[in-house]
């Protein structure tokens, strides 16, 4: 599967793992939100702690995390360089930013090692049933995320098996005319792939109401304490004023 | 019974079926052989509803496809060929929970029925492992979980061992012997005549869309096989 780790979950017995999803995508939207927020040194820091801490709790291995952080490094030297050049007396600006971005992607990475593909998708099926109000229905745009999550690492892997074989034919993928043909067959593939797994979907029954689920989750007063510490996170970084 | 009463089906101006009927009682073991294009996958997609028929009528156990997709559906499972194209989730016990979820069953019965499933098929080990961690063997043997606890009363194989070493390709040929020994027609299809070798008992040979076989195995010789194309020199 190469080295996309999206959607690689992977089932350990944590608190975080065990964690209600709903309440896990609402504490990544809350954290993501908070460090907009942070603007200093001391608070970043303070910030890195607690999301190390998590990094531990949920044992996510640490490669795993540096393998999702990899393709950002360039985009991450890019804006290093940027403020280098242009705005040399704001350069911590710069650290700021690219720091705020590893969080963030470290964030995420934990909610989708720790939250199986249909964890997610009840809970955002949860989160949107609001929607039914509109005539919008959340399992429609929930099982929607869950395949397009399922199949990242299967189209990769079509991916690497097309340029492998356009490469065997002197096929150079540096050149733009010879990158149609590794996008022509690989759109081709994902049409039929999605083509099948609607046929799979509709020949198990698949439909947006009178559904069940195979876990249903309550929220727990264990749930609550990660709420509490974030609050009490959230409180020390704004006494020390952000 | 299923009952498939004179159907054509048309994609793209070419007729792919062409008046097909044929009868496929309970508790039977058939396989739908022909040469690639024949038809076949087209044929069982009209089977489960997945499909409509241009023309004709199919009939599960007095339900028309045309009004009760969703009944048949439940009545009939398929394996389909490529396993990576049918697995929604990304863990296996979850994936094999789909479908009785959409039957909307209480989560402590579908944990017993998923159990159980995993069980029989010997995969129990594999129910909290990411999917894209398995091998293609066990891939085939997880989606063939997710369409068989649904208890259908036909199951549809098409083409499951195509993709598959010889070890796994015996052992989905005889869990297939075992599901039809329970009590579910099987209906498998294939353009391999060694998939038809052992447990088959009935054989419907499709070419360019026509039925041009439809007997007992014993019946069939060389020179059945030369005119469907599917015999080698």
């Amino acid at each position: 599967m190469g080295n996309n780790l999206f959607g690689q979950y992977i089932y350990k017995n944590t608190p975080i793992h065990r964690l209600d999803p709903r309440i896990k995508i609402s504490l990544v939207i809350f954290i993501s939100i908070f460090l907009f927020l942070l603007e200093s040194f001391s608070s970043f820091i303070i910030a890195s702690f607690f999301i190390i801490s998590l990094v531990l709790i949920s044992k996510i291995r640490v490669i795993n995390l540096l393998k999702n952080l990899r393709p950002f490094l360039f985009f991450f030297i890019f804006i290093l360089l940027m403020y280098f050049l242009f705005l040399r007396e704001q350069f911590n600006q710069g650290i700021i930013v690219v720091w705020r971005f590893v969080l963030l992607i470290i964030i995420a990475s934990i909610l989708t090692f720790s939250t199986s593909i249909s964890q997610l998708v009840y809970a955002i099926e949860k989160l949107f049933m609001p929607l039914k109000l509109i005539r919008i229905h959340p399992r429609d745009i929930a099982v929607m995320v869950s395949a397009t999550i399922r199949f990242i690492p299967l189209l990769s892997s079509e991916a690497d098996k097309i340029k492998d074989a356009q490469k065997s034919r002197g096929a150079n993928l540096k050149k733009a005319k010879h990158i149609a043909g590794l996008l022509n067959p690989l759109l081709r593939k994902t049409f039929i792939k999605a083509s099948s797994l609607a046929d799979a979907m509709e020949s198990r029954c698949y439909r947006n109401y009178g559904y069940s689920h195979f876990k249903e989750f309550k929220i727990s007063r264990r749930d609550y304490v990660p709420i509490l510490f974030m609050v009490m996170a959230a409180g020390v970084l704004l006494w020390i004023k952000i | 019974m299923i009952e498939i009463k004179n159907i054509s089906y048309k994609y793209e101006d070419k007729l792919i079926l062409k008046n097909i009927s044929l009868q496929i009682k309970e508790g039977e073991f058939i396989a739908i052989i022909g040469h690639n294009g024949s038809g076949k996958t087209t044929l069982i997609k009209h089977i489960n509803g997945l499909l409509m028929p241009l023309k004709g009528e199919v009939i599960v156990d007095n339900l028309s496809t045309k009004n009760n997709e969703w009944e048949i559906k439940q009545k009939i499972g398929i394996v389909f060929q490529n396993p990576e194209d049918q697995l929604i989730n990304s863990i296996v016990e979850e994936d094999v929970a789909f479908g009785l979820e959409n039957l909307g069953l209480p989560p402590d019965d579908i944990q017993k029925k998923v159990i159980n499933i995993l069980d029989d098929l010997n995969i129990s080990h594999l129910a909290k492992e990411n999917v894209n961690n398995l091998s293609f063997g066990q891939k085939q043997l997880v989606a063939l979980a997710g369409v068989v606890v649904m208890k259908p009363k036909y199951i549809i194989f098409d083409e499951p061992a195509t993709m598959l070493d010889p070890k796994n390709k015996l052992n989905i040929m005889k869990i297939m012997n075992r599901l039809n020994k329970e009590g579910a027609a099987i209906i498998l299809v294939t353009n391999n005549l060694a998939d038809i070798r052992k447990y088959v008992r009935k054989v419907i040979i499709l070419r360019n869309g026509e039925i041009m076989f439809n007997d007992k195995k014993e019946k069939l010789n060389k020179k059945i096989l030369k005119k469907a194309d599917m015999y080698g020199e």
